[in-house]
């Protein structure tokens, strides 16, 4: 119920209940008003943080600069009343999830504090760690802390991107030897909402094969926007026979999150996030001792996942000029208008899938619905989600470039992990989503490789062929290829440092 | 009221400084620029065998830049060396790889003692915090000579900011000259006078303790105090390692990123455990020879000190601006600037860069070819000798001094790398604290998530102040670290 209410809350614009003097009252006291009428709920007095104002396009302007450059200021007053007062500050950053069910908060300021979020240092008042030191090798389940903020780790291409190697997380280890963990390059956080809107719908497509299954009783095939997932049967007793299944756990639930492909929802994997690197628990006791109650609550995490459901996804930039080195020394590159760059681009889109790259790098999937839906929120990516948005299809739907099949692939020993990943094999990952690989080097699991020359080398198992086919190229082939790939990135925009 | 925190805002040096553009079109239109040819460039760096940055020079390139005067295209690369990426066919690492050519090379956090590991391939990685050249964020920190393998080997170091270094650096060879000339006083009064002479070193009001002479020639460093025997200031590195920015940057091309150069090798090439013990020419054993000139740190040191600096923000509510008043004054009151010394002033702005082999030699006068913000000259009008007397004074927040800080804060005793002796494993340079409002986490390991955490670890010598900011009541508390929230640097507008 809470849902139609936020879609509410932003139709009705971007007017806080916060501004409303003397509105007391706790949060949630007076329940639920109608789902589809003005909040009649007193909201609680809550000044929101510095915001950009909702979800933001890649766009540039000069209106959008100006844009920026006012929540930086905003940003920085804010961080000296934190420094002055702490808790008047940190009030701002903590809601319920009973305030977002009662119609009190905009997606709008929903969204603005997620970004917050992301962007704050916890401290050890709100709950920060685990009362002791960070600890750059961390401790099977129980994580570090190894990092003070969401952006710390997530900010190569703008907001909530990519990390680099020296960000790498040391996950599964004992807390003390680099050789007893396994290294993870923080991923890009781009389109998360778009990402989960195809696992979602892939989920359903597999769970229908599933039903199908247990009333025919034969072999069906599990197949999901176009990719194959292996069979199931129904065995006489009615369960069902998942032994045949392939690249996705026997509940037949797509998890686009983690690079095993171990989280369905974004919810999962920022409440995980938040405890093994910041030691910040989204449940309510003090599991980490560390004094402090409740760390998140529901409402900030379905502030972060609107937040990162919001995001732009990324997009196909094709290259329309040339570029030319002008006389030695000078050093400068003159660009030029040549179609040098997109006779490259044409060859090296051929090339992907000739090579087979995107046999697995599937480039498109086709979603019928922008709903973003989880436990607490609903959210029309359509309408409010960051642009530019995917491309509408006439038919409807939306075509959504994430370059990956959602599926786990065995990938030889030269990538495998040292620890099984909640049942996944040591050397199976999920192909990784290619959408944004431009701007997400160094690349790989481990963040090794800095070419992209080095990324497909040490691809293996599954993709073996496809990467002995890209070595045996000759070099202007290969080049031609890493033109195609380097095509796929943002939307330039705006950022403020 | 308003009439004086207006005469406050603009009677304050710093914030006479050039801090915001304010023309956000011009910005923006830059940053347009920056970003078409950077967009532009990677598609033409992709189609090279090697999808190579050009982050490498050579030092006749260098020399002709400057000759040329064009400090410029000399800042523009050295930007563009600070941000690239180096893969292992351009020396990335020290010899651990996943595979053959074209398999990458190993990252290994955990340095293996003063060879070091491999941490990135760009000097951005862990130097963008708060904005470009920023400090490192809580997962960057680094962990120096270990055993390669364990965390409790290493000794943890949180990746500063890197701007002003430039002014740093002349700030810091003022009083390395000023000490050094005391020094020589010292030893021609006792050559003269036939008997041991003592002098007092205080430099601008800063104790580095006092030098003795002997009538033979002999120096007596034992009264010397804050400052390594030799009398040179190392402003850079948490416990004042390196003189210059070129000696610095030398290094962490090594320990970083596994990039030796020439001038690293000539340095200490005989000394397998400061380089490797591999082949000559590759000592760090990764199939790469000649993996930089030693142009190269003279390049990165160039681009450093041509850096705009910090700035003070002011706060636009009227409490939090008295507040923030307030806090200036506790600053001082407490202690704290006892150490974090607010002020330098720099008589002339050129900076040197030497390479450390060779005899390439960099001159850049930072008040024509230091980015903006720069520092201002200030003219006070003519002296009693006849002489126009100016100075540019800058506002760094340290006394460029080395401390003890007790035993809480001890790391491990560090043998400097140019055999000047070791540092105490409880002393640390005083840090600079211009910026520091962007670079959470602080101390020298990042052990601190607040300001407060941070002024609470504070020990040894500067326990008694740490004592004064506690008994202060809880809103001077508040005040002190606002003012210390001030401390921040400017905008940067990008398209990316």
């Amino acid at each position: 119920m809470g849902r139609s209410l936020i879609a509410l809350a932003l139709l009705v614009g971007c007017e806080g209940p916060a501004g409303a003097p003397g509105a007391p009252g706790a949060p949630g006291e007076a329940g639920a008003g109608p789902p589809d009428a003005a909040p009649a709920v007193e909201c609680p007095p809550w000044t929101p943080p510095a915001g950009l104002g909702g979800p933001i396009d890649s766009e540039v302007s000069v209106a959008m600069a100006h844009r920026w450059l006012a929540f930086r200021d905003e940003r920085e007053q804010e961080r000296m009343w934190a420094a002055y007062d702490p808790a008047r500050v940190a009030a701002r950053y903590r809601i319920e999830q009973a305030w977002i069910d009662d119609g009190c908060v905009t997606l709008a300021q929903l969204v603005d504090l997620g970004r917050g979020l992301f962007l704050r240092a916890f401290t050890p008042a709100e709950g920060y760690g685990r009362g002791g030191p960070r600890s750059r090798v961390q401790r099977d389940g129980i994580g570090g802390p190894d990092a003070s903020s969401c952006s710390n780790c997530h900010w190569k291409g703008g907001f909530a991107g990519s990390g680099d190697r020296a960000d790498n997380a040391f996950q599964f280890g004992d807390g003390e030897r680099l050789d007893s963990a396994d290294e993870r390059n923080p991923p890009a956080l781009w389109g998360a909402g778009w990402t989960e809107r195809v696992a979602a719908e892939m989920t359903a497509e597999l769970h229908a094969v599933a039903a199908r299954a247990r009333e025919s009783g034969e072999h069906e095939a599990l197949v999901a926007k176009g990719v194959f997932f292996g069979r199931v049967r129904a065995r006489p007793d009615g369960t069902l026979d998942t032994s045949e299944v392939v690249g996705v756990d026997p509940d037949l639930v797509v998890k686009p999150f983690g690079w095993k492909g171990t989280f369905p929802t974004i919810r999962a994997f920022v409440r995980s996030s938040l405890n093994l690197h910041l030691g910040m628990q989204a449940r309510a006791g003090d599991d980490d001792e560390d004094g402090v109650e409740e760390e998140i609550t529901e409402g900030q995490l379905s502030a972060m996942v609107a937040f990162l459901a919001t995001l732009d996804p990324p997009r196909i930039l094709v290259p329309d000029e040339g570029g030319a080195r002008g006389p030695p020394l000078s050093g400068e590159l003159e660009i030029v208008d040549s179609p040098e760059f997109v006779m490259r681009w044409l060859e090296g889109a051929e090339l992907f899938g000739e090579l087979g790259c995107a046999d697995c790098h599937v480039p498109f999937h086709r979603v019928d619905s922008a709903r973003y839906v989880d436990d607490q929120l609903d959210i029309d990516l359509g309408r409010d989600g960051a642009g530019p948005q995917p491309e509408r299809r006439e038919g409807g739907g939306w075509l959504v470039p994430v370059f990956s099949d959602f599926k786990r692939h065995a990938m030889g020993e030269g990538l495998a992990a040292r620890h099984v990943e909640a049942g996944v094999p040591r050397d199976t990952w999920l192909t990784r989503r290619l959408w944004g690989v431009a701007q997400t080097r160094p690349y790989l699991h481990d963040g090794s490789a800095v070419t992209f020359d080095e990324a497909i080398a040490r691809h293996g198992g599954e993709a073996a062929r496809a990467r002995e086919g890209f070595l045996a190229r000759p070099e202007a082939h290969r080049a031609s290829l890493r033109v195609f790939l380097l095509s796929l990135r943002r939307a330039p925009a705006i950022r403020v440092r | 009221m308003r009439g004086a925190l207006l005469a406050l805002v603009l009677t304050s040096p710093s914030l006479a400084q050039p801090g915001l553009q304010t023309d956000v079109e011009a910005q923006l239109a830059d940053a347009v620029e920056l970003f078409a040819n950077t967009f532009a460039e990677a598609f033409f760096h992709a189609t090279d065998p090697n999808e190579r940055f050009e982050v490498l020079i050579f030092p006749g390139v260098l020399a002709q830049l400057v000759e040329r005067g064009d400090f410029a295209l000399v800042f523009s690369l050295g930007d563009e060396a600070f941000e690239a990426e180096l893969d292992r066919a351009g020396g990335l690492g020290r010899g651990e790889a996943h595979g053959p050519p074209p398999q990458p090379a190993v990252t290994r956090r955990i340095h293996t003692g003063e060879l070091g590991g491999l941490d990135a391939g760009a000097c951005r990685a862990c130097h963008f915090v708060g904005g470009p050249d920023g400090s490192g964020a809580a997962t960057q920190v680094a962990l120096f000579r270990g055993d390669g393998a364990t965390l409790s080997s290493a000794d943890p170091r949180d990746p500063p900011h890197v701007m002003g270094t430039g002014y740093v650096s002349l700030a810091a060879a003022r009083i390395t000259t000023a000490l050094q000339e005391e020094r020589g006083v010292a030893s021609r009064v006792a050559a003269n006078s036939g008997r041991r002479v003592a002098r007092p070193l205080v430099i601008d009001g800063v104790d580095f303790g006092e030098i003795a002479a002997l009538p033979d020639g002999t120096i007596d460093t034992t009264g010397v105090v804050g400052v390594s025997p030799d009398l040179v200031v190392r402003p850079f590195g948490h416990k004042g390692r390196h003189a210059t920015l070129v000696s610095l940057v030398d290094e962490a091309l090594q320990v970083h990123h596994g990039l030796q150069s020439t001038s690293r090798l000539a340095e200490h090439g005989a000394a397998p455990d400061l380089v490797g013990d591999g082949p000559e020419g590759d000592r760090d054993g990764d199939g790469v020879v000649e993996e930089a000139s030693e142009a190269q740190a003279v390049l990165l040191a160039s681009y450093l000190s041509m850096l705009g600096v910090p700035r003070i923000a002011p706060p636009h509510d009227p409490e939090l601006a008295l507040a923030w008043a307030r806090g200036r004054r506790l600053f001082e009151e407490v202690g704290c600037e006892g150490c974090h010394r607010a002020r330098h002033a720099l008589e002339e702005t050129i900076i040197t860069h030497d390479a450390r082999a060779g005899d390439l030699q960099i001159r850049i006068d930072l008040s024509e070819h230091g980015q903006e913000p720069a520092p201002v000259q200030v003219d006070f009008g003519v002296d009693e000798g006849g002489f126009l007397r100016h100075e540019t004074p800058i506002f760094p927040f340290t006394d460029l001094r080395r401390h003890g800080m007790g035993a809480a804060l001890a790391a491990r005793d560090e043998p400097l790398p140019d055999g000047a002796g070791v540092v105490p494993a409880d002393t640390w340079l005083t840090r600079s604290l211009w910026g520091v409002a962007d670079t959470a986490p602080y101390l020298h390991d990042g052990r601190a998530p607040t300001l407060h955490a941070a002024i609470v670890a504070h020990g040894g010598e500067a326990e008694a102040s740490r004592d004064a900011f506690l008994a202060l009541p809880t809103g001077d508390q508040g005040a002190l670290r606002l003012f210390l929230a001030s401390l921040t640097r400017p905008a940067v507008l990008l398209v990316e």
